[in-house]
């Protein structure tokens, strides 16, 4: 199967991203529109901006109750003439749902905006079956017909100029060329009405599940979803495991919450409860409903507790929309489903600490992505946590010390400051050694040797031959009890 | 088939919530509470006994909430202005695909009194229903009215509910009434009666939950909620109506019938 990770890229993919101006520009835009107008929407919320910490709780109660949550779930899902099936990893999933295909005759797939069928490598395998596969979301669409990946989670095409868009249609759909967005969308429109009608299978992902109803949901401003849920015969939604809640109840906030990361909406356009297939008698809806439920990876996160947390998330992108790093490099860097700050936790922790570790390193820990959350997610902390265990090597996530040498020097670093007289001592000498590294008067703007990676990117100030130790023991300074 | 592997995924998340979790019985009684809280309880008996001018003040709020999702609100007095209404659209607007103008409707109450073949007989446009009939080829049946459903550039429903706050119509899934109704033509109509109207998701959510006949039904096997016509903003976050779903939405309340 073909790995959806290339996370490797992280710092070639940045760079190339940072010196496109027209990317610069559109992500500047997205998060100009986007970022302000959902904070301002949290604060509306008859709850309060408190909301957001029920909105986490509802979460944290939920996942700490998966296992019963999930097979309540499945049970009323059964009852109601659908099929579930659990899915431990990625090839699990991906056979069950061409084993469903092949079952049913299938040719032609419609399918609406789903991470987590990127993150299994589904369409390149319905492809390789010779299964045409059609994304219906006009910007997944978009990127489609481009041969291209996501780069945010809920405008996948942002990184797109009409004009390009423009250029793309004209060549793929046969139109005259323009750049007029409603035109386009019309064109879209035509072209992917004759998919829909005639597609043999539905393939969703799933947003909410609730357990005690035994429906999972979808969220769709366009009416794809609803469209691929509908009109083939089959329907096949995936749905990560943590995506489950308790109740009805629980779905009051958590849409509301959603719609607002999401979009700065006060409710998406379309929302789907889906617990089985249309029953014989009724006049339209698939004849089967297949539920398949994704572990790949979550469970070890579940077992982690400085982890856990990151399954609350429900996966709107409004971190995306606030973080400078992902304003600046965009989704492609990532190198994966999941961009921006949830992609610079989620991805280390399903494709493997070492080989996502850039992307952890490379966010500012600012916090933006915290305050922006509808679920209050600490992020933040959770990047400090992973940087931890790639520093220290972590035998449960197979984590390799990411450089020897760093350890040892931050471990020394940790024994002197420990010890005063030795930390003395050392910066003293320190001080009297730079004169021979940094330009008269200036900063150190290149050390030698294996410390050249600390001054890539910044200057080394100089130690100050008075070091505020020194100063601090002759300084007048007022009693500790005027103080307080 | 494929094993199905259940019964070990389960495991593992259990074994992944930690030694020191309780036992499911315990929590299973925490994450599905049985009782009616005080809160939902006062909600309901509020929506229950709610005055007609409060219904007029959600008429207000549902109204103003429309206009920036480009839905058409629009009161009506009874059942025959809601017909004459829907046959002036009928007359007024295009069909997009093809030249023909047809309308399907759901087999519901509310629609049958509208008695839309009779109004729009005489601008000849037929009106096919997504009724089915039991003695008859189910499999025949369902294929007709997909074929209509697909020629026809107006879908007329009704709702379970409307929501004013977020201008949000609510739409269980029961015999004869089509889920495609509202999405394939290219005109979606709604018509409701004012006392179905609701405030927000929080009063319709504890209906669902705690109202004694929604509690009996269940929320059917598929329930949808439409807030306007289909959108999208992904070509440089420029906001476009009819993606793939209606263009064009309208709902017609109406305040006696």
């Amino acid at each position: 199967m073909d790995n959806p990770f290339t996370t490797e890229q992280y710092m070639a993919k940045s760079r190339q991203a940072i010196s496109d101006e027209r990317l610069q520009g559109a992500l500047a835009g997205v998060q100009a529109r986007l970022g302000p107008a959902t904070q301002k929407m949290y604060s509306t919320q008859p709850e309060g901006p408190g909301i957001r910490h029920q909105a986490h709780d509802i979460r944290q109660r939920c996942i700490e109750n998966l296992d019963i949550l999930l097979e309540e779930l499945a049970d009323k899902v059964a009852e109601n003439g659908g099929k579930v099936f659990f899915a431990k990893d990625a090839a699990q999933a991906v056979s069950y749902c061409l084993e469903v295909a092949k079952e049913h005759g299938v040719k032609t797939v419609v399918k609406g905006k789903s991470m987590v069928t990127e993150e299994v490598g589904l369409n390149q395998a319905l492809e390789a079956q010779g299964i045409d596969v059609a994304e219906t979301d006009l910007g997944e669409y978009i990127i489609q017909l481009a041969g291209e990946k996501p780069s945010h989670i809920i405008a996948p095409a942002i990184h797109k100029t009409r004009e390009q868009v423009g250029q793309l249609f004209a060549e793929k759909l046969g139109i005259d060329y323009i750049s007029d967005p409603a035109v386009l969308t019309q064109a879209a429109r035509a072209a992917l009405r004759e998919k829909f009608l005639a597609a043999d299978m539905g393939i969703t992902g799933c947003n909410l599940a609730c357990a005690e109803t035994g429906h999972i949901t979808t969220v769709s401003n366009e009416g794809n979803i609803r469209m691929s849920s509908t009109l083939p015969r089959v329907h096949v939604a995936f749905m990560g495991m943590e995506r489950v809640v308790a109740t009805l109840q629980d779905h009051d906030i958590l849409f509301r919450l959603l719609s607002c990361g999401a979009a700065a909406q006060k409710l998406g356009g379309y929302i789907s409860y889906v617990g089985g297939p249309g029953p014989v008698d009724y006049p339209d809806g698939p004849e089967a409903f297949h539920l398949i439920i994704i572990d790949n990876g979550r469970s070890r996160i579940l077992a982690d507790p400085a982890f856990r947390e990151m399954l609350c998330c429900i996966r709107c992108s409004a971190c995306l929309n606030v973080c400078p790093v992902y304003g600046k490099i965009g989704g492609h860097a990532y190198g994966s489903p999941y961009s921006g700050p949830v992609g610079a936790v989620v991805t280390p922790l399903l494709a493997g600490l070492n080989r996502a570790r850039d992307l952890c390193l490379g966010e500012t820990l600012c916090g933006a992505c915290k305050e922006a959350c509808p679920v209050d997610i600490d992020l933040p902390r959770m990047l400090r946590e992973l940087r931890f265990r790639l520093a220290e090597g972590d035998e449960t996530w197979e984590a390799t010390p990411v450089s020897r040498p760093e350890k040892y020097a931050m471990d020394a670093f940790a024994w002197f400051t420990c010890h005063p007289f030795a930390y003395g001592s050392a910066l003293f000498s320190a001080s009297r050694l730079q004169t021979l590294a940094y330009e008269k008067g200036g900063p150190i703007r290149q050390l030698p040797g294996p410390l050249a990676g600390w001054t890539r990117s910044r200057n080394l100030r100089k130690i100050s031959s008075r070091p505020f130790r020194t100063r601090w023991k002759s300084m007048k300074r007022p009693k500790l009890r005027t103080m307080l | 088939m494929i094993q199905n592997h259940r019964t070990s995924f389960i495991n593992t998340i259990r074994q992944s919530l930690g030694p020191d979790i309780e036992s499911v019985d315990i929590r299973r009684k925490r994450i599905f509470p049985m009782t009616l809280s005080k809160v939902s309880q006062n909600l309901l008996q509020e929506v229950q006994s709610r005055p007609p001018k409060d219904r007029e003040k959600l008429l207000a709020r549902l109204m103003d909430q429309a206009v920036p999702l480009n839905l058409h609100v629009t009161p009506v007095e009874d059942l025959k202005d809601a017909a004459r209404q829907i046959a002036a659209l009928a007359r007024e607007k295009k069909p997009e695909w093809g030249s023909d103008k047809a309308l399907i409707r759901w087999s519901h109450p509310l629609l049958d009194a509208l008695d839309l073949e009779s109004v729009l007989a005489e601008q000849h446009i037929p009106v096919h229903t997504t009724a089915m009939y039991p003695k008859a080829d189910l499999q025949q049946q369902k294929k007709s009215i997909r074929k209509n459903t697909i020629a026809s550039f107006m879908g007329i429903t009704a709702a379970d509910y409307c929501l004013a706050d977020t201008a949000t119509i609510v739409m269980k899934t029961r015999p004869h009434q089509g889920r495609a109704v509202s999405l394939v033509p290219s005109i979606h109509v709604a018509v409701l009666k004012q006392d179905q109207l609701l405030t927000n998701l929080t009063e319709l959510y504890t209906i669902l939950d705690f109202e004694k006949k929604e509690q009996k039904q269940g929320l059917t096997h598929h329930m949808v909620f439409i807030s306007g016509p289909s959108k999208t903003a992904d070509i440089e976050l420029t906001m476009v109506h009819g993606a793939h779903g209606p263009k064009e939405m309208h709902i017609f309340v109406v305040r006696s019938c």
